[in-house]
């Protein structure tokens, strides 16, 4: 099937409304929340059903077109990044909350339904969707899905895969099945499990059985401020030690602290050297005795300051800073790369030493703020997109911290996945015969390679060049022109 | 087969210059689906345990690994079953990193053991499978014998942080670190977990931790019918109150626990937390509100002690005629609202053919499970399973996004040979040719349990 007729054939299976093959619009979509890696799809289309995605996996099947699956295209590692000439399927459209089973604590999705608007429908009758990504006021429960996605309160709560009981997905044969279970158990190997976090490269998800949780009764929210990182990380490291393991516990440095403050000023001391953000949940009894707990760990190293959010509006905007920290990075720099390696916890005060060391290397700058309960790091690199070959050296002096992260027994991605930007380094993480069983087990699910393909294993023919500012302005002059 | 048994022997020793490695002795102790291995190989280390996969795989020999051999009566009987791998004599702690909440152990360490290692610290894993004592790390992940427990700290497959395991290619892998959070590629652990030593053997699992609760307790109630205790468990559920366990019973397992218990009937809701002082009484506290409320009767109050007996009792199966080799046990998993139609099919089945029965459902996780044991001997059970298993999947529609899963966790080997014992034959065709594709990259030459577990893999 050649190209045109592959669109005129997608164009019936999903309606004229919703396909786009112009290049100026298909510049929308060139890269997903990782804008260094870009890679123009040949369609854009919006299926509206299972059936839909269904017809639109066997014309790109027909036509040998790779399919990428994308939501709302919030993923940080490049993983909704589509393959040149391949066809981007994206789910926002499949955005209905089909069934909320509150008598079951189950909630049945579209993948397009964004992550908080779930629980903004159940928060009124006890009960919220806990996974909670930094993105969730725009990220899809469906993308969420496929990276495996994290957030400040997993740490109590878990990972998405958690939080998923069962998915219809669709395969490259553009069989639609149904795996997992409604209860706790299913037949065979967990292939729900193993689904989830496959970052499109196994099939789409076209249809979600979450759990719902019931709303904590009680949150106290703190503040701790300490003089240098190495307290805060000692701390974090004490607390889960004792096993008083809060709801979320989030720390940020000096340069975190310094842009959120010039953007948002959400309260946080300017002359620390870092914060701890600590949230406690769950019955007010139950709070209060490790709140004492972690006070206690948090004075015996050191802590400057420790405050507790007397309101709701004050812990709104302790929370505020925290979530819109990246977003202030803009304030102390052109650009930034945001990475997430995970290290053990006990490990966090000697790998963030090692960051510092890296970056003066690097001669670039790098920030803290991360879920330090998790151990679930994100050094972002700050550096200038403007300035030729800066781009490249920030990515390289990420793929250090990575390595560095493996060093001290983490990994390379705690929740943003491995996409495009990490893949190389999977060498570094992986041996040959592990890596080639993951090749093997990706063969046996996707034989024919149909979906998202140059993501996650190293090496394979998909390449995603590095794209600075300049070149994108170039790139986008092209667009235009076309 | 002797001379390929022959050949296969000579190589593992010269292999690993183990003599006591292989035994043709004591293989009654592993009989599995009424056949018996020829050979019990005891490898006490990762590359022995290679070695002894790589050389059967050679050999075309049948491997079952083994574990404490607390789930022989589950799964098909295997195709092929020339060797026995018991994990026994890897069976150590590797390392306890109590900071980090981790403990990294060998696969035949008993869930017991584990328990005495992280205790002192005041940590726990969480795994409660049947009979501790005897279960071991490795065959609590690998069979998925997630107990009461699994309500408040997850499925077994959540435990794991990184798995170091051998395959029949003579390969090894590590996936995973010893970290909380992690999608570096596929998770690997998760298909593994719960596969039934199909695909791979674990040599090593870093396993997570958590602080176990300072204090601890539980209460019951009577309730005239199941749909009451059901109803009363899913009201909990909708209640912040983390459960330690949600455990619903009927008379025949009040009464398969023993006197010692004085568990309330005919059908008793037991549930028990763990938190510091003021939050357990709490808990406790709005429990008991909420068993009064739902019509519960006789309410029995369980102190620290009495808590953590019954929890090891439910967790166990139930003994008597109830362990016996020609009785059923069955279960059945789906949305907490069909638990009652589940117990109405245990209730059924048992007529057929006039089995006692013994219920117990982890009502908060959607599971129920129950025990049948025929009261003469002869009895047909065929029907009985039939009878459960139709009752059951008559409450799923999937459709409607509704689901339902039935097993047979244990039976005699003739109901096994004749029946889909995983309840495979209500599984997406699809998935299942997934899963045979997986296990043909694993282990092409079906060297691993080869025949025993879903769709006869």
């Amino acid at each position: 099937m050649d190209q045109a007729t592959l669109i005129q054939k997608l164009t019936e299976a999903v309606g004229a409304d919703y396909i786009h093959t112009d290049p100026v619009a298909l510049r929308a979509y060139d890269c997903d929340a990782l804008t260094i890696y870009k890679g123009q799809p040949s369609a854009v289309v919006l299926p509206g059903s299972t059936e839909e995605v269904q017809r639109v996996v066997r014309l790109c099947r027909e036509a040998g077109v790779p399919l990428i699956p994308r939501g709302a295209g919030t993923c940080l590692s490049g993983g909704a990044t589509p393959a040149p000439g391949g066809v981007l399927a994206v789910f926002v459209r499949m955005n209905r909350i089909i069934e909320i089973d509150y008598e079951n604590r189950l909630a049945r999705v579209q993948p397009g339904v964004v992550n908080l608007h779930l629980s903004r429908e159940t928060l009124p009758r006890g009960f919220h969707y806990a996974p909670d990504p930094s993105s969730q006021m725009a990220c899809t429960i469906g993308g969420n899905a496929a990276e495996n996605s994290g957030g400040a309160h997993c740490l109590k709560y878990g990972m998405t895969t958690n939080h998923i009981q069962g998915m219809t997905v669709v395969l490259g044969s553009g069989d639609a099945v149904h795996l997992g279970a409604d209860g706790d158990e299913t037949p065979g190997l967990d292939l729900r499990g193993f689904f989830v976090g496959s970052e499109g490269t196994f099939a789409a998800i076209t249809e979600l059985t979450v759990r719902l949780t019931p709303n904590p009764e009680g949150v106290r929210t703190m503040l701790a401020c300490f003089k240098e990182v190495g307290d805060a990380c000692r701390t974090v490291s004490e607390v889960i030690a004792a096993g008083a393991v809060p709801a979320a516990m989030e720390l940020m440095d000096r340069y975190t602290i310094e842009a959120v403050e010039k953007v948002m000023q959400a309260g946080y001391p300017r002359d620390a050297g870092a914060v701890l953000l600590i949230e406690l949940d769950g019955l007010p009894s139950s709070i209060r005795p490790l709140e004492k707990i972690i006070r206690d760990i948090c004075m015996k190293n050191g802590c400057a300051t420790f405050r507790l959010a007397q309101s709701e509006a004050e812990r709104e905007s302790l929370w505020m800073g925290r979530k819109k920290a990246f977003g202030a990075f803009g304030a102390i720099a052109p650009a930034y790369y945001c990475l997430d390696g995970t290290v053990p916890r006990s490990k966090l005060a000697e790998v963030i030493d090692e960051f510092d060391r890296i970056a003066a290397r690097y001669g670039l700058r790098i920030t803290n703020v991360f879920h330090a309960g998790d151990g679930s790091l994100h050094p972002n690199v700050l550096f200038d997109d403007r300035v030729p070959g800066e781009t490249e050296r920030a990515v390289e002096c990420g793929a250090e911290v990575l390595r560095a992260c493996i060093r001290a027994g983490g990994v390379l991605s705690g929740e943003h996945g491995i996409g495009i930007e990490k893949k190389r380094e999977m060498r570094d993480q992986f041996d040959a015969a592990t890596l080639g069983i993951m090749e093997r087990a990706r063969e046996a699910v996707d034989p024919d390679g149909m979906f998202n393909p140059g993501k996650i294993l190293p090496g394979g023919e998909v390449e995603f060049p590095i794209c600075d500012a300049s070149q994108g302005v170039a790139r986008m002059a092209a667009a235009f022109t076309k | 087969m002797a001379a390929s048994l022959d050949a296969f022997a000579r190589a593992v020793e010269a292999d690993t210059g183990d003599p006591s490695l292989l035994s043709g002795d004591g293989t009654g102790m592993y009989v599995l689906g009424g056949r018996m291995p020829f050979l019990v190989a005891r490898p006490a280390s990762h590359e022995a345990v290679l070695s002894v996969l790589a050389r059967a795989s050679e050999g075309s020999l049948g491997v079952v690994p083994w574990g404490g051999g607390t789930s022989r009566r589950a799964g098909y009987p295997p195709e092929r079953y020339d060797v026995a791998l018991s994990t026994e004599r890897l069976s150590a702690a590797v390392d306890f990193l109590c900071d980090d909440l981790t403990a990294v152990v060998q696969p035949g360490m008993t869930i017991e053991s584990l328990n005495r290692l992280t205790r002192p610290e005041g940590q726990t894993a969480g795994l409660d499978p049947a009979n501790p004592g005897k279960a071991t790390v490795g065959g609590t992940v690998f069979a998925e014998r997630s107990g009461p427990q699994r309500v408040r700290w997850g499925r077994a497959r959540d435990r794991v942080m990184r798995l170091k395991v051998a395959l029949p290619d003579g390969s090894s892998h590590t996936y995973g670190a010893l970290v909380v959070k992690n999608v570096t590629g596929y998770d690997m652990n998760r298909l593994l977990a719960g596969s039934w030593g199909t695909l791979a053997v674990a040599t090593e699992l870093a396993i997570r931790l958590y602080k176990a609760p300072e204090r601890s307790g539980a209460r019951a109630a009577g309730f005239g019918t199941a749909g009451e205790a059901f109803r009363a468990a899913r009201r909990l559920m909708a209640l912040p109150l983390h459960p330690l366990w949600v455990e619903v019973l009927d008379a025949g397992r009040i009464e398969a626990l023993g006197e010692r218990y004085f568990l309330p009937g005919p059908w008793c809701l037991a549930a028990a937390f763990g938190d510091f002082e003021e939050g357990l009484a709490e808990a406790l506290r709005r429990f008991e509100d909420l068993l009064g409320r739902e019509g519960g009767r006789e309410l029995a109050r369980l102190d620290e002690e009495e808590t953590a007996r019954l929890g090891a009792a439910l967790a166990d199966q139930p003994g008597g005629d109830f362990a016996r080799e020609e009785s059923l046990a069955v279960r059945a998993s789906g949305r907490a609202d069909q638990l009652p139609r589940f117990a109405r099919a245990a209730e059924e089945a048992a007529g057929k053919g006039g089995f006692r029965r013994a219920v117990a459902a982890h009502a908060g996780s959607g599971v129920l499970r129950a025990w049948l044991a025929p009261r003469e001997r002869g009895v047909e059970p065929r029907a009985a399973w039939d009878a459960f298993a139709s009752l059951c999947r008559a409450g799923a529609d999937p459709a409607a996004g509704r689901f339902v899963h039935v097993r047979l966790d244990g039976g005699p080997t003739s109901l096994r040979e004749q029946i889909p014992v995983w309840g495979e034959d209500a599984l997406d065709p699809a998935a299942l040719v997934l899963m045979r594709r997986l296990k043909r990259e694993y282990d092409p030459t079906r060297t691993l349990s080869p025949g025993r577990f879903v769709g006869r893999l």
